[in-house]
């Protein structure tokens, strides 16, 4: 499991879709919006909702592209016929893309904390970490099972983009939703991404109630997206 | 002592039945190989012997439980992992099968395949012949009992072609069993001790490449195929 994961890990960090969405969109975002922007707390606002985007960004559209790479090279088909458990697979491989994720999270924080002055205590960085881990790794768990829906890179590009647009404005991640129709704030209550940003924000405002709250939903989200993962690579592949 | 023994394998897809009641046996220490036309069932029968797709009815026994530790395959789409280079590959289909290789052992065997300068060179990028190779040397590298490879030479020139059968007989030399699909007729006459020949499905005609021909009257395998498929004879054009 070790040499999967340090070789998924190695693979990930030689992306170049990684650095350009993953990190460079999202700290030039948080830059220019919250230089644009002369609101308060718009600063914590915009630095979450890109550490976010990013890290959905990466779990997500940039992980199931790989994936269906090697679908349909029939890589998962010879896995079953491996001695590892696929489990075992599943958890090394997405450990590797959360790791990944994370450091794309903290990058961006670091950034928005630098340029706006952002407190960050460890204790609010260690929280922070936490909810990035169990959020990213959701993400990555789910494109596996993203990547199962998916024939073609044009069906999967279109099926990424409607998942994480869908996610991205049914949240408040850019603007707020009071003003919404009541279906958006509705649908935003069982949104991830939502909860994802609402872990985000009570661990840099210490509000501890929030934090845990969110990190209980995303922590469902990801058993969710676990059971997902395993069922996309243990269904065979039909002709 | 025999490694499989199917039984009554079917399967079918939506409707359509593509293989019926088929029973086969492979014994420790044979080349067997599996032929027949495109779409008769042969890379079916290979997933199922394989237990990557579940047969409809009938049974397979292996020669021990688990099987799989003792198992090589190589599908017809060399399943690399996309942006690792062939040593990472190597590397990463050692840990598959639990085996954890130095830097100096993944070496050796990226010579063994005369990948020894192209070991850093993403594996998707090799040539058609260096990734057959290169995909030999990853399903071999646990030493298997078994190795299963689905038409191992098609869509290479002969050098390379040539090249993967020596690889084959090297295996053979080290006492494993190797099970192979091939449009070859050539390449099957010189490999296998054994044929299986399929059509719609079924076996049609099974045993010795010389004992096959004998029996059917014809002067080499690519007749019999012609024969036992039978293909209409190509009329000249008038």
């Amino acid at each position: 499991m070790n040499t999967i994961f340090m070789l998924s890990l190695k693979s990930a960090l030689r992306e170049p879709f990684l650095l350009f969405w993953s990190i460079a969109v999202p700290i030039a975002g948080t830059l220019i919006l919250g230089y644009l922007v002369h609101q308060p707390d718009y600063a914590i606002r915009i630095t979450t909702a890109m550490m976010a985007m990013g890290i959905l960004f990466y779990g997500l559209t940039t992980t199931v592209f790989s994936l269906l790479a090697q679908r349909r090279r029939g890589v998962f088909q010879l896995l079953k016929v491996t001695p590892l458990p696929l489990s075992a697979f599943v958890v090394s491989t997405s450990g590797a893309g959360t790791l990944v994720s994370l450091i794309c999270g903290l990058l961006v924080l670091t950034v928005g904390s630098l340029a706006f002055q952002i407190g960050l205590s460890p204790e609010a960085l260690l929280m922070t970490g936490l909810v990035c881990l169990v959020a990213g790794m959701g993400y990555v768990l789910l494109s596996f099972f993203v990547s199962r829906l998916c024939r073609t890179e044009a069906q999967t590009s279109i099926t990424a983009n409607l998942i994480s647009m869908s996610l991205l404005l049914l949240s408040d991640a850019f603007y707020s939703l009071d003003a919404a129709p009541a279906i958006v704030i509705q649908l935003s209550r069982f949104n991830p991404f939502q909860w994802f940003l609402n872990g985000l924000r009570g661990a840099l405002l210490r509000d501890y109630l929030q934090w845990r709250f969110s990190l209980f939903v995303l922590a469902g989200f990801l058993g969710l997206a676990l059971l997902l993962a395993i069922w996309s690579l243990k269904a065979n592949d039909q002709r | 002592m025999n490694l499989i023994e199917a039984k009554g394998l079917t399967k079918k897809f939506q409707d359509k039945v593509v293989i019926k009641g088929l029973d086969m046996v492979i014994g420790q220490g044979e080349i067997v190989a599996l032929i027949g036309p495109n779409g008769v069932g042969k890379s079916t029968t290979i997933a199922m012997l394989l237990g990557i797709l579940s047969p409809d009815q009938g049974s397979i026994t292996y020669w021990r439980t688990d099987y799989q530790q003792h198992l090589a395959v190589q599908l017809q789409t060399t399943p690399f992992f996309e942006g690792y280079s062939a040593r990472e590959n190597l590397a990463l289909f050692s840990a598959l099968y639990r085996i954890r290789l130095s830097e100096a052992e993944l070496q050796n065997r990226l010579e063994a395949c005369q990948l020894g300068d192209t070991g850093n060179t993403p594996a998707i990028r090799l040539s058609l012949g260096q990734q057959k190779r290169l995909a030999l040397a990853v399903t071999t590298v646990h030493q298997p009992t078994l190795i299963v490879l689905d038409e191992p030479t098609a869509g290479l020139d002969p050098r390379a072609s040539h090249e993967i059968r020596e690889l084959i007989r090297q295996m053979v030399n080290n006492n494993q069993t190797v099970l192979f699909s091939s449009h070859d007729m050539e390449e099957v006459e010189t490999l296998a001790d054994r044929i299986i020949f399929m059509n719609n499905g079924q076996i049609i005609a099974e045993g010795a490449p010389k004992q096959l021909i004998t029996e059917n009257g014809v002067a080499n395998l690519d007749e019999l195929y012609l024969k036992l498929t039978q293909t209409p004879a190509v009329q000249p054009i008038n």
